[in-house]
C-alpha cells in the first residue's frame, strides 16, 4: 500500500447482495455484463461492469460462485435497478430465481498487512490467499482483492454471526473505520466506487480488463468494440494526491482545462481525490488547481 | 456441521417483477408465414412458435423465436397466424405488441426480421432492441 493505511482496520460495507439460483443463472447475468463470466471456475470471484447501450457504466459488481449458486455484490445505489434488469431479462423458459440477501449476508472489508493473523485467531492455519479466490471457512467466505494501491480482504458471512466476528476482530485489536476514514483508505487503495465511474466509459476508468471483446453482444458492446479498434481515450480517471483540502465538484485547472472531482478525503495533511481529467493534462504527472499543485496518476484496475 | 453462508436467515422470497400486460397483436408478412410453415414442418397440431424477449444484445434486449411443444405455462397469450399457434408471454407483451415479422432471404444468411414500434433503438444486426 502507498502510505497511511493503518494496521488492522475494518469497515462494514453497505452493498446490494443478490443470490441467483437455478441452472440458467450464469447465462442470465452473462448476457448483461461486459465481462465474460461463463468460463470462470467455481470458487473464483469475478468483477463485472453493467453498462448502458452507449457503453457507459451504470453499475459495478462482483460475482462469486458458491455451492452451485451465484452471489452478486453490486452497488447499493443501483441495487434494485440492476436486479430489475436481471429479472426482466430472464426468458420465459430460463430457470433463475433472484433472492435478495441484503438482510442475510454482511460484508466486512479488512485492511491489514497480515491477513493470516485473523484466520489464526479463528483457529485456521495456513490458508492460502490468492487474488479473487473464494475461500469458504465455516459459514463465511474470504476473498482477497487487489487494487492499484494495495490489497484488501473481504469477509462475507451470515448477518446473525456478524457480532461474533466483530468480537474476534476487536480482540485482535482491529479498529472499525468511520465513513470518512473508509473513504480516505478507499481512495488510497483505489477501490472503485460507483460515484467515480458511473456514466463514464470503461477505458476512461482504466477498466478495460473488465471488457471481454470475445464474448459477443451485451449492452454497450458496439461502443466498446469501436473504442477498442478505433477509439482514443480523451479523459482518464486519476488519483489526485496533495496536501490541501479539496471538495467534490467541477473546476478549471490553472490552464483552463476542466476537472471533475467525484470523491475526495483528507487526513493528517494528506488529501486524496478521484477526478476525471483530460489525458493531455496529466502527461507531466502534476496539475495545478487554484495555485496548488496536485500529483496525478491515471488509475488502471488490475 | 455448518450451514454455509447461504444457509442462514434473512433471504427474501424470489423477486417477482411487475410488468404491464397488454393484448398482443402481431403482424406477419406473407413471406414470414411461408417460412414459418416450412419450419413447422407439419407439426402445427402439436407445436407452437414462441416469440420472446430476453436481456442482452447491444441495445438491452434480444428477440428469441422457438418452435416448441405447447408450453404448460399459463402466462402465455395465444395468437393464431394462418393456422399456426404463436405464443407470447405476458411478461413480454408490452415489449412485443405490434411487432412486424418479415422473412428475408439473402446470400449472407437472411432469416426472420422483426420491426418493433416499441423500440427506441436497435442494434446493427437487428436482433437487439431497447
Amino acid at each position: 500500500m502507498r502510505k497511511n493505511a493503518s494496521e488492522g482496520e475494518y469497515f462494514l460495507r453497505s452493498q446490494s447482495l443478490t443470490l441467483l439460483q437455478g441452472n440458467d443463472s450464469i447465462n442470465v447475468i452473462d448476457r448483461v455484463v461486459s465481462t465474460r463470466i461463463v468460463d470462470y471456475p467455481d470458487s473464483h470471484g469475478i468483477d463485472v461492469l453493467f453498462c448502458d447501450f452507449n457503453g457507459r457504466i451504470t453499475d459495478i459488481g462482483s460475482i462469486y460462485k458458491i455451492q452451485e449458486k451465484i452471489l452478486l455484490l453490486s452497488s447499493e445505489e443501483m441495487g434494485n435497478i440492476t436486479r430489475k434488469t436481471l429479472i426482466d431479462g430472464k426468458s420465459w423458459d430460463e430457470k433463475c430465481d433472484l433472492i435478495i440477501a441484503d438482510e442475510a449476508i454482511g460484508r466486512v472489508t479488512l485492511f491489514t498487512p497480515d491477513f493470516q493473523s485473523i484466520f489464526t485467531r479463528m483457529g485456521h492455519q495456513g490458508i492460502e490467499l490468492e487474488r479473487n479466490r473464494v475461500i469458504e471457512i465455516d459459514d463465511m467466505i474470504a476473498v482477497k482483492s487487489e487494487f492499484p494501491g494495495g490489497s484488501v480482504l473481504d469477509i462475507l458471512l451470515p448477518l446473525n454471526q456478524m457480532s461474533d466476528f466483530i468480537t474476534i476482530l476487536e480482540a485482535a485489536e482491529y479498529s472499525e473505520m468511520s465513513e470518512d476514514r473508509w473513504n480516505f483508505v478507499r481512495l488510497l487503495v483505489c477501490i472503485p466506487n460507483l460515484t467515480d465511474i458511473s456514466g463514464n466509459l470503461p477505458n476512461e476508468c482504466g477498466m478495460v480488463n473488465l471488457i471481454s471483446n470475445d464474448k459477443g453482444c451485451y449492452p454497450g458492446q458496439e461502443v466498446h468494440a469501436r473504442l477498442e479498434s478505433r477509439g482514443k481515450t480523451v479523459k482518464r480517471l486519476c488519483l489526485l494526491t496533495g496536501e490541501a483540502p479539496i471538495s467534490p465538484g467541477k473546476y478549471r485547472l490553472s490552464n483552463g482545462s476542466p476537472i471533475h472531482i467525484s470523491s475526495c478525503e483528507s487526513s493528517d495533511n494528506v488529501s486524496y481525490g478521484i477526478a476525471k481529467l483530460r489525458v493531455d493534462d496529466i502527461e507531466t504527472g502534476y496539475v495545478s488547481l487554484d495555485g496548488v499543485n496536485w500529483k496525478v496518476e491515471p488509475i488502471t484496475y488490475l | 456441521m455448518t450451514m454455509g453462508i447461504l444457509g442462514g436467515d434473512g433471504f427474501s422470497l424470489p423477486v417477482v417483477s411487475e410488468t404491464e400486460v397488454v393484448d398482443v397483436k402481431l403482424n406477419f408478412t406473407d413471406k414470414a408465414i411461408h417460412a414459418l410453415k416450412q419450419n413447422m414442418n407439419g407439426d402445427e397440431s402439436t407445436h407452437v412458435l414462441v416469440i420472446s424477449a430476453q436481456s442482452g444484445g447491444c441495445s438491452g434486449y434480444l428477440y428469441d423465436m422457438k418452435i416448441v411443444e405447447k408450453p404448460e405455462d399459463e402466462g402465455f397469450q395465444q395468437i393464431s397466424i394462418d393456422g399456426i399457434k404463436v405464443f407470447v408471454h405476458n411478461k413480454d407483451s408490452s415489449m412485443l405488441n405490434g411487432i412486424q415479422i418479415d422473412f428475408k432471404e439473402t446470400l449472407m444468411g437472411g432469416g426472420f426480421q422483426i420491426e418493433n414500434p416499441n423500440a427506441d433503438r436497435a442494434c446493427g444486426c437487428g436482433q437487439s432492441f431497447g
